[in-house]
């Protein structure tokens, strides 16, 4: 016994480095895991996400000039809208007696006060939370095309994980010939302005500048909603598909603005996404 | 008393400028080389006869802080906790017990140039390798990763020889 106190006390510094770097493995491979564990934890916890709503109130003065460029692009678009009765969504044209479509998604305008681009794990911070609808897995469309998806809420803010992350999943579609394939972010190949499609078939049809679009299959985004134009083409001889290399139709490091989708008949149509 | 005060101010100060600031820059396509974590300054410069059980506390405490803000929990405070046990090693490596007086700070001015390049340019070294294969968690293009962490120590070092500049006075 006192030989064990007397080890204890020899070691006691590497015997705390040890317990402290468990600890702390331990909250990294648990938060990965079960993130949902650790709401309190996160940058969407109301000191840090005010802090940077702080910050994000000295940055935006720097780009007043842009984010008036783009709302004023915006403004005409919605003008359009209004004298047309059409509905814009991405780069397609809508009719305004699609009821159906009309009915099933609503959008609410919110601001991207911090984003988080350059790292393996990127995500952003909107400034709206649960005590404005927002919940959990809903998507964030910016004012050119897809953003991501709400992760965290907590009461004034939320998590997104947008497109350049790697845990991020959605199918999507080439416009031109309507074949399915799904994104994949590579953090050690692609940077925040590039994203892959695999799965397409090799005798695709696809050719450079085209553009790929949201299938709506998830009921997370309408269907039609930018993505990316594309890069450059792989054939993958072995699995017989394309490895589909596409440009981000939305800045990640200068986004400012964007929109909730908010799904009216979600739960009807998950109900259905189970019984296949 | 001023000492500790001094070291508060330190420890919120680095947090401020790696979040707000280091984080905030954008280098377009190039940012995820230009993006160095310099909150490992706070451990590295505490004098020599800090016991190893403060230095850890500090370090659990900063990393944990800054791994809140960043998204990352446990990610940096792992590391950091690394790098405050092996600091000693890192630093008998490059010189010899004598040469450095145990109650001052390890800072650009007390050191001398090449010995902080050599001390602050390895352990910075080694804290972005183990903070990229960690985040990564594989040995995947492995080389990209070696060149990520070389670049981001350099414009690291780069920046806390700025700091030390602007914000130690000289006596």
């Amino acid at each position: 016994m006192k030989n064990i106190i007397f080890l204890i006390q020899k070691y006691r510094n590497f015997l705390f480095f040890l317990s402290l770097e468990f600890i702390s493995l331990f909250l990294l491979f648990s938060s990965r895991n079960s993130y949902h564990h650790y709401n309190y934890l996160t940058s969407s916890n109301s000191i840090s996400a005010s802090l940077y709503s702080a910050q994000n109130n000295m940055t935006s003065y720097f780009l007043l000039k842009e984010t008036n460029d783009i709302l004023m692009k915006e403004n005409a678009d919605l003008k359009n809208q209004v004298y047309n009765k059409d509905i814009i969504v991405g780069r397609k044209y809508l009719k305004f007696e699609d009821t159906i479509y009309k009915k099933n998604f609503l959008f609410k305008e919110v601001k991207v006060i911090n984003s988080k681009f350059k790292y393996y794990e990127n995500y952003l911070i909107i400034n709206s939370g649960s005590n404005s609808g927002i919940k959990e897995k809903m998507g964030l469309i910016g004012s050119k095309g897809v953003l991501g998806v709400v992760k965290n809420v907590s009461k004034n803010f939320s998590t997104i994980r947008p497109l350049i992350n790697p845990n991020f999943g959605l199918k999507v579609l080439h416009k031109k010939t309507n074949s399915w394939g799904d994104l994949f972010w590579i953090p050690e190949e692609n940077n925040f302005r590039n994203i892959f499609v695999k799965n397409i078939p090799i005798y695709t049809d696809v050719s450079e500048k085209d553009y790929f679009i949201t299938s709506g299959a998830e009921g997370i985004f309408p269907s039609g909603i930018t993505i990316g134009k594309v890069l450059t083409i792989k054939k993958n001889i072995e699995d017989q598909t394309l490895d589909i290399k596409l440009e981000i139709e939305e800045d990640f490091s200068n986004s400012k603005i964007g929109f909730i989708v908010m799904n009216n008949i979600k739960e009807e149509l998950n109900q259905h996404l189970q019984i296949k | 008393m001023i000492f500790e005060l001094k070291n508060i101010l330190w420890f919120f100060g680095l947090i401020i400028i790696q979040i707000f600031f280091i984080d905030a820059l954008d280098f377009g396509t190039y940012s995820s080389f230009f993006s160095p974590i310099i909150i490992s300054f706070f451990i590295l410069k505490m004098k020599l006869d800090t016991t190893i059980l403060r230095l850890l506390v500090y370090a659990f405490v900063l990393g944990f802080i800054t791994d809140i803000f960043r998204n990352t929990l446990g990610l940096n405070t792992s590391i950091l906790l690394l790098v405050a046990f092996l600091k000693p090693t890192f630093l008998f490596s490059i010189s010899s017990n004598e040469d450095i007086e145990k109650d001052v700070e390890l800072t650009i001015f007390t050191i001398g140039i090449t010995r902080f390049l050599l001390f602050f340019g390895i352990s910075i070294f080694i804290y972005h390798l183990l903070f990229f294969l960690l985040e990564q968690f594989s040995f995947y293009n492995f080389s990209a990763l070696f060149l990520r962490a070389l670049i981001n120590t350099i414009s690291g070092l780069i920046f806390l020889v700025f700091l030390q500049y602007v914000l130690i006075f000289k006596r």
